[in-house]
């Protein structure tokens, strides 16, 4: 997960607090020793309690990918702590999860093993329509709205990283959300925030999630 | 609200205005409290329904928040060393796993390679001038 971290004109450093809750991270911040759920960006105890950070999207996925999408790029320069952390570790179906939580209420998650079936979803959650795209060579999973100018778009796979949608025929790249080709060529897809996550992490944390099978269309 | 009263709505005299008078409730004061009453009790009534939830917009009870300590505190990482693309050399391999953010079209990577083990799971950073945190 990626925050923003000006609350109230503030900035705040995160720190890990050595704690867990729900077997997931609590952090605290050093500037008003809140400590704050990680998974859910609230404020669970301290004088911020209640206070909700704004998440902002991010992609899990391969340097490769990323630098290709994104050639101006840059990179933190940490000495490194592990080096299982590949596309190869997600090649274990069934042990992780894309899940994303609906407008801070209703979790979902798809399995891995499901991605790996169904690389492109259209999806129907709480009456808000998303889509939900999986690149299996990068382990890329990312999820939009589905909805433009009002209008619910339904698209179809091309290829590993890119689709096009059904009423208008336009080209997008299947991973960044943006349209390529077509009538609505520069159109963006707005994003929405999912993380991938260990599949028991994801159901402890989230008592009440509903897993996803399959798409609606 | 709902609008009780039609535009141009006029107090029209009665026939009888003599011992009715003094009872008299204009009409569109009525409706305004049947209207009221009705909104009132609506709420009520449902509450009385057997067997369903009241449908008013209820709080959604708060899970306990009860952490367990494993270790101590972190400090707070900040102050990243940051490397351009091209700067980058083998060591970053093509097939690791980075958590990838733009903000204000500025794009930096975050290797998952960096962040495990529990000191570095949280990188306090800025990024297209907004100050974030990445997580792992």
């Amino acid at each position: 997960m990626v925050y923003t971290t000006n609350v109230d004109g503030q900035i705040l450093h995160l720190a890990v607090s050595g704690m867990l809750w729900r077997r997931s991270l609590v952090m605290v911040d050093k500037q008003t020793g809140t400590r704050w759920s990680h998974l859910l960006g609230k404020a669970m105890k301290g004088p911020l309690k209640g206070t909700r950070l704004q998440a902002i999207p991010c992609s899990m996925t391969t340097w490769s990918a990323w630098k290709r999408e994104h050639p101006q790029t840059s990179v933190i320069n940490l000495t490194k702590t592990s080096k299982r952390y590949t596309s190869e570790f997600y090649r274990r179906p069934g042990s992780f999860v894309f899940g994303w939580v609906h407008e801070g209420e209703q979790a979902y998650a798809a399995g891995l093993d499901v991605l790996l079936q169904q690389p492109l979803m259209n999806l129907m959650t709480e009456g808000a329509p998303v889509l939900l795209t999986f690149n299996p060579a990068s382990t890329e999973a990312n999820l939009f709205s589905r909805t433009i100018d009002k209008q619910t778009m339904t698209f179809e796979r091309i290829s590993e990283s890119r689709m096009k949608d059904e009423a208008t025929e336009t080209v997008w790249n299947s991973q960044t959300g943006t349209a390529l080709e077509g009538p609505l060529a520069g159109r963006q897809l707005k994003r929405l925030v999912g993380i991938m996550s260990y599949t028991r992490a994801w159901e402890i944390f989230h008592p009440e999630n509903r897993m996803i099978t399959e798409q609606v269309q | 609200m709902p609008r009780i009263l039609d535009e141009g709505c006029q107090m029209r005299s009665l026939p009888n205005t003599s011992r009715q008078s003094r009872r008299y409730t204009p009409r569109w004061l009525r409706t305004l409290g049947v209207l009221l009453l009705v909104t009132i009790s609506m709420p009520v009534v449902l509450m009385l329904l057997p067997g369903d939830e009241p449908k008013l917009p209820l709080q959604k009870s708060e899970p306990e928040f009860r952490p367990i300590r494993l270790l101590k505190e972190f400090p707070a990482i900040t102050d990243v060393p940051i490397l351009q693309a091209d700067e980058v050399d083998d060591e970053l391999t093509d097939n690791e796993l980075v958590i990838g953010v733009v903000v204000n079209e500025e794009a930096r990577a975050y290797p998952i390679n960096m962040l495990t083990g529990p000191k570095r799971e949280i990188i306090n950073d800025t990024l297209g001038g907004r100050p974030i945190a990445a997580t792992w």
